[in-house]
């Protein structure tokens, strides 16, 4: 089976999925999982592919959701130049600070970025005027495009969808490339990427900016549909929580990182009696997938195929 | 700025200080024997700051005690850490490691807030009475303690990497681990050891800053955030150079306070950070050389 099979499958599976739904609750799941989606897959492609970590996302997350939500509340735009905005600046941002930030390696990067996402989260908390401070902004138009109106949750439902699969869609062609390939030889050696020929510093600047917009993307949809932005969704802990989703998931594969965006909506759902603890429970499927399968979720899917595949060869 | 302000703000930014060269000093301990950074040093502070405020409140122990159970107890936890899940990894790289940490980090963070709520707890200071007041500044008791106790577990340490045999073993492991191993030395005892010197060490920050700060459950990250810049204001490897770095965070820390809003404290002491890192990536003092932890997993 090849890839685009299972995705195919998927999406059909998505579109017929409403048929069974019954509840809004349901639905907005669904949507916050297509909107970590997102997020996770650009942490995929920077930490996963290109091989920089990035604890800072939720930076460009809320730059991305106070972009759609000032643009629209402030200044009147309509919703479609918020969430154009939400990806341009986070991007141009990423790309402004990346080319120094990403000539760190390793922890440096690891601490850099994610002393940058404390600093973003301390300006939409300080910049009163712009952000709201605590209180936030509420009463963020939803997004409309031509007669389309994305606020019932079924309509969500299909945008962040059709958004969530294009995305996947494009990553999966884009690390097949021969762009694709230079990331993932600059993350096994920078040096044999530049005798190459590759461009480390600027294509390492360019996929933090990748990164950047895709969460910004995200957060513009996130803003956009829930109505309301405050610094509380942007701090260090949802920075975390993405790396450690994609950790579970499977750092290096796009699926992997698919299987953490979905756990990271999921799993407080799951365990929401016990209201916080959902941190216990993916702060210890790190620890236990890490020890025993560094490759996450999608290394023990490999290793199911590939004993699989042994068995067939031995009864064929 | 008059000289007692300046006093005033000398002394605050050396008690800061001398909290971010331990926690930073935490760091150095593991990242000397294994390469890894550990996420959750700044947990292991807040867990010591917690558990002598629950040992002295509730379970009502004389202060000394509860201060050595404390310390004890995040030192256990130190090797637990490393028995139940670093000694274990067998494929994967630092990176790998580090992540592991950060989920430690998360399930600690979390436990403390299911234990004992959002709210911040608190202990008196080990000695009580008013504060000093020196050409007009205050100095706290407290502060007195901090300082004195950091300097002194500084020393200590240094002399132990230098001089003490267990702590060059400790410093072969990180350089090379395979030729540590082949000179016969036990590599998963020093690494333990690594890991319980620095619960301990993490955990004695705690005690001695909560007096002074109270401890929240959330307050991890950004210690350890500090921490790692105080290790890499100075570069990474060396103890000195963790308190130099430490000392330098905690007095511009202090002088930002002293001219701008106090809820842009950590972002001007952040700010510094990848400002430093932008100049010289590998510390003002010159690390040692980064190599295995450069990679992604």
């Amino acid at each position: 089976m090849r890839q685009i099979h299972v995705l195919l499958a998927l999406i059909l599976a998505w579109l017929l999925a409403p048929l069974l739904i019954e509840t809004g609750g349901t639905f907005n799941l669904f949507i916050f999982a297509f909107i970590n989606l997102i997020l996770v897959l650009g942490l995929s492609l920077l930490f996963g592919y290109a091989g920089q970590i990035s604890l800072g996302q939720a930076g460009f997350y809320g730059i991305g959701a106070y972009m759609a939500a000032v643009l629209t509340v402030r200044t009147g735009l309509p919703p479609v130049l918020g969430l154009v905005a939400a990806i341009i600046v986070p991007a141009a941002l990423g790309y402004i600070i990346g080319r120094p930030v990403l000539r760190l390696r390793g922890y440096y990067l690891a601490m850099v970025t994610a002393a940058l996402g404390l600093i973003l989260h301390t300006i939409f908390v300080e910049w009163v005027d712009v952000t709201g401070g605590y209180s936030g902004i509420t009463g963020i138009p939803a997004l409309t495009i031509g007669t389309l109106t994305a606020r019932s949750p079924v309509t969500m439902y299909y945008l962040s969808g059709a958004v969530g699969f294009t995305v996947m869609l494009l990553a999966l062609r884009l690390v097949d490339t021969a762009y694709g390939r230079a990331m993932r030889t600059m993350r096994e050696s920078e040096m044999a990427a530049r005798s190459c020929g590759i461009p480390t510093a600027r294509l390492k600047a360019e996929v933090f900016a990748l990164s950047a917009g895709l969460s910004g993307l995200a957060g513009a949809l996130y803003a956009q549909y829930v109505g309301f932005v405050s610094p509380e969704s942007f701090t260090i802990d949802t920075s975390i929580n993405l790396l450690l989703a994609l950790a579970v998931g499977g750092v290096g594969s796009l699926w992997g990182a698919a299987f953490g965006a979905f756990l990271l909506t999921f799993l407080p759902e799951w365990v929401h009696e016990l209201q916080n603890a959902y941190g216990l429970v993916l702060g210890a499927m790190v620890v236990v997938m890490l020890t025993l399968e560094p490759r996450g979720l999608w290394g023990i899917v490999l290793r199911l195929r590939d004993a699989f595949a042994r068995r067939q060869a031995t009864t064929a | 700025m008059t000289s007692a302000e300046i006093l005033q703000l000398l002394i605050t930014g050396l008690t800061v200080g001398s909290i971010y060269a331990l926690v930073g000093l935490g760091f150095n301990l593991i990242f000397n024997a294994t390469d890894v950074i550990n996420f959750a040093q700044g947990e292991f502070v807040v867990l010591g700051g917690i558990l002598t405020a629950i040992a002295v409140g509730t379970a009502g122990l004389p202060l000394w005690l509860a201060v050595i159970v404390a310390i004890v107890l995040v030192g256990a936890l130190g090797a637990l850490i490393d028995f139940a899940a670093i000694s274990r990894v067998r494929r994967g790289s630092v990176m790998t490691l580090a992540m592991i940490t950060l989920g430690l980090a998360v399930i600690v963070k979390t436990s403390l807030l299911l234990w004992v709520g959002p709210d911040p707890l608190y202990f008196d200071p080990f000695t009580p009475g008013p504060p000093i007041r020196i050409f007009g500044a205050v100095l706290q008791l407290q502060a007195i303690w901090v300082i004195g106790i950091g300097v002194l577990v500084m020393v200590a340490l240094k002399f132990f990497f230098s001089h003490s045999r267990v702590g060059r073993e400790m410093l072969a492991c990180a350089i090379d681990r395979e030729a540590a191993q082949l000179m016969g030395i036990n590599v998963g005892a020093t690494v333990r050891l690594s890991f319980i010197l620095s619960g301990a060490l993490g955990g004695l920050a705690g005690v001695l800053i909560t007096p002074l700060t109270n401890a929240t459950y959330d307050q991890g990250f950004t210690l350890a955030l500090k921490g790692f810049a105080a290790c890499a204001l100075g570069g990474f490897g060396r103890a000195s150079s963790a308190i130099v770095g430490g000392f330098a965070l905690g007095l511009i820390e202090a002088a930002s306070v002293a001219v701008l809003p106090s809820g842009l404290k950590d972002s001007v002491a952040l700010s510094v950070l990848i400002l430093a890192l932008m100049i010289r990536p590998s510390g003002l003092l010159g690390g040692r050389e980064e190599r295995r932890h450069t990679q992604a997993m």
